[in-house]
């Protein structure tokens, strides 16, 4: 039992996932260990900082990943597998609920109006964590996996099931709109 | 390169011109550059302030587990189920066989061990030497037995056998059945099926 927990511990997701069709548990939990915590601060930044929200949602995702792990194909990458499923299943949260009446946040025109008396690093931290709030949908998933997952073009395309280029103009944008967005924070930032 | 990605690894005065024409559509100067360096920063090292998942759920998923995925039982071919029935029937059979004769063995072992029961001697009935009650007329010397003709037919024995004597006082006590005592010589026919006398 040891030799084959041990062998499990060594093996790859994929691997982990077909051992865990044929029944062998300590595949889960090591499965588990390596992406609960990621998936819950992926569900957590998406879901408004909603702790419980995200908690739920992981357990879900883990019962997804239970019931469907015979009908995963080994061929295909168990990251890309599993941020799909956490994706959709933040677009049916967003479906939902009324997103911006149940879990309201601070406005754009909130963060415009910060001025060069409250732009400390803290206010600019503020600042980011707002314009990341209150991104659609599909463009905080793109933000979120690129800049705080840090995964690749080719894997969010598979994620979002967006073609590449589409990827790389979105980021482009993303970023153009995330600099006028944040510009009355640039001189205090470039003369500290 | 991807533009983000040259934000993220390098500096300003780090980038070279190439690097800087990719950039241009995006930051036009280093205020912009390092603005926008620093938002990507400080959103990456917010992903660290994400409270710990709680152990509860996985508790919850380890509850879930068991029930969704059964550890299969080991597959047993039909073929050895089928040699497996056999073999415990046959041995069910030969248990069987082999305690009904056992028993048999031991019921007609304690019937020919246990002894016969034969009644004592003083018990049976003793053969009391009766004299005949022959009557007067008889009672005289009896007459020799006289065979005529051995050799005789069934038809002359039978003649014979009526001159013989009716009465003799010789008794011949029937050991083998004593109830039934037999006057030999009342009918000598029987003599000739005597070959020896004990």
């Amino acid at each position: 039992m040891k030799a084959e927990k041990g062998m499990l511990h060594t093996d790859t997701e994929e691997q982990l996932m077909v051992q865990l069709a044929k029944g062998h548990n300590f595949a889960f939990d090591i499965l588990y260990d390596r992406y609960a915590q990621k998936m819950f601060s992926y569900f957590y930044r998406m879901l408004w900082k909603n702790k419980e929200l995200a908690e739920d949602q992981t357990q879900e995702l883990f019962l997804k990943l239970i019931k469907n792990a015979g009908s995963f194909t080994s061929s295909r990458s168990f990251s890309t597998w599993l941020y799909s499923i956490a994706n959709n299943m933040c677009k049916n949260e967003y479906r939902k609920a009324a997103i911006k009446m149940k879990y309201p946040i601070q406005s754009s025109a909130q963060s415009a109006n910060v001025t060069e008396e409250t732009a400390d690093h803290k206010k600019f931290k503020e600042a980011v964590a707002v314009y990341i709030a209150q991104l659609e949908e599909d463009k905080k998933a793109l933000y979120i996996l690129r800049f705080e997952e840090q995964l690749s073009i080719p894997e969010i395309s598979v994620i979002l099931n967006i073609n590449e280029g589409t990827i790389k103009s979105r980021i482009f944008y993303l970023l153009k709109n995330m600099k006028e967005q944040l510009n009355p924070f640039k001189n205090l930032l470039t003369y500290p | 390169m991807q533009p983000d990605i040259i934000l993220l690894e390098k500096e300003w005065p780090d980038l070279n011109d190439t690097e800087k024409q990719l950039l241009a559509a995006l930051v036009s100067n280093e205020a912009e550059f390092r603005l926008l360096k620093k938002a990507l920063l400080v959103s990456k090292a917010a992903k660290e302030e994400v409270p710990v998942l709680s152990p509860r759920i996985k508790i919850a998923l380890t509850g879930e587990l068991a029930p969704q995925i059964p550890v299969r039982k080991m597959q047993v071919p039909f073929w050895l189920k089928m040699a497996a029935a056999v073999f415990v029937l046959a041995l069910a059979g030969f248990v069987y066989w082999k305690i009904t004769n056992t028993h048999q063995i031991e019921k007609n072992n304690s019937i020919s061990a246990s002894p016969v029961p034969v009644a004592p001697s003083n018990s049976l009935p003793v053969e009391k030497e009766t004299t005949p009650t022959i009557p007067p007329t008889l009672a005289t010397t009896p007459e020799p037995l006289v065979v005529q003709n051995k050799k005789s037919t069934s038809t002359t024995k039978r003649n014979n056998t009526t001159s013989l004597p009716k009465h003799n006082t010789t008794t011949v006590k029937n050991t083998m059945e004593p109830a039934i005592p037999t006057l030999v010589q009342n009918d000598p026919h029987l003599l000739e099926n005597i070959t020896e006398v004990y």
